[in-house]
C-alpha cells in the first residue's frame, strides 16, 4: 500500500496541469505524441505520454510511453508509481524504469531490460527485476533519446540484479 | 521542392526534405537559413530541442526540426477524461 512519500511533495491541480502543459510542449518534439489525463474528478489519476517516433510519416524506429499513477492526498495528489518504458522497435529492445510494490516492499525504483519484440512491453513485469536509482520522467526520456540518436541498444548487461545476493 | 514552398508542405514533401530522423545545428541551421551558432542558442536557451550524444555533439529531432521551421500545424492530440475510473 502506497501513501505520500517522505520527501515528496503532494501536487495541486494547478500543478499537475502545468507539469502536463510542460511535458507535453516538450514531448511533443520527439515524434507523434497522444496524452491523456485520466480521473481528475476522482482519488485516482493516470497520466499518460505515449510517442511514436520520428513520427510524421516517417516508419516508427522508437516507441515510449510514459505513466505516471496518482492518489489523491490531503495535500494534493501524490505521486503512487510509474512506468516510464523506451521500446527500440529496429533492434526489439526494451528498457523499462518503473517505480512500484514489489511483494511486500513499498515503491521499489527498479529497471527492465529485455528483447522485446511485441506489444507486451507495455505492461510487462519480466521475470527480472533490475536495480536503478528513481528518476523524473524528463530524466528517463533523456536517456532513452541519447540511445536512440547515438544509435546504441540499451546495454542491459550493465545493470545489476535488484536483490543483493548477500554471502551467509 | 523549394524550401520556401514548405509552409504548405504534405508530410510526403516534409519526407523528402527531411528524411532522417535526427539532425545536426549545421544542417539545421543550412534548412532555416540561420547560422549553426544561433541554432546552438536556440538549444542553450531551450527554444529548440536537442540531445546531447557527445561531449559537443547534439542531434535534434525532425518534429522539432518541423516545428522550428513551421512545416506542420498537426495539433497534439489530448484526452481528457476526468470521471474515468482508474484502477492501481
Amino acid at each position: 500500500m502506497m501513501g505520500a512519500r517522505a520527501g515528496v511533495v503532494a501536487l495541486t491541480d494547478g500543478q499537475v496541469h502545468q507539469r502536463i502543459d510542460r511535458l507535453t510542449a516538450y514531448l511533443d518534439a520527439w515524434g507523434d505524441l497522444i496524452v491523456s489525463d485520466s480521473g481528475r474528478r476522482m482519488q485516482r489519476r493516470l497520466i499518460e505520454f505515449r510517442i511514436e517516433a520520428p513520427g510524421a510519416a516517417l516508419p516508427v524506429e522508437v516507441r515510449v510511453m510514459y505513466r505516471e499513477y496518482y492518489r489523491r492526498g490531503r495535500d494534493g495528489w501524490d505521486i503512487a508509481k510509474y512506468h516510464y518504458e523506451y521500446l527500440d522497435v529496429t533492434r526489439g529492445k526494451r528498457l523499462g524504469y518503473h517505480l512500484h510494490d514489489i511483494g511486500s516492499r513499498n515503491l521499489v525504483p527498479h529497471a527492465h531490460c529485455q528483447d522485446a519484440v511485441d506489444l507486451e512491453w507495455e505492461t510487462a513485469e519480466g521475470p527480472h527485476h533490475l536495480r536503478a536509482l528513481e528518476l523524473d520522467l524528463r530524466e528517463a526520456h533523456e536517456e532513452f533519446m541519447k540511445l536512440w540518436a547515438g544509435d546504441r541498444s540499451p546495454d542491459c548487461e550493465s545493470f545489476r540484479p535488484l536483490d543483493v545476493p548477500r554471502e551467509r | 521542392m523549394a524550401l520556401a514552398d514548405l509552409p504548405s508542405a504534405s508530410s510526403a514533401d516534409i519526407t523528402e526534405i527531411l528524411p532522417k530522423a535526427f539532425y545536426s545545428p549545421k544542417e539545421v541551421a543550412d534548412l532555416a537559413s540561420l547560422s549553426s551558432s544561433t541554432i546552438l542558442n536556440y538549444i542553450h536557451e531551450g527554444r529548440l530541442v536537442a540531445v546531447r550524444i557527445s561531449e559537443r555533439t547534439y542531434r535534434i529531432p525532425r518534429k522539432a526540426v518541423i516545428r522550428l521551421l513551421a512545416l506542420d500545424s498537426t495539433p497534439r492530440v489530448r484526452v481528457d477524461e476526468p470521471d474515468a475510473s482508474v484502477n492501481f
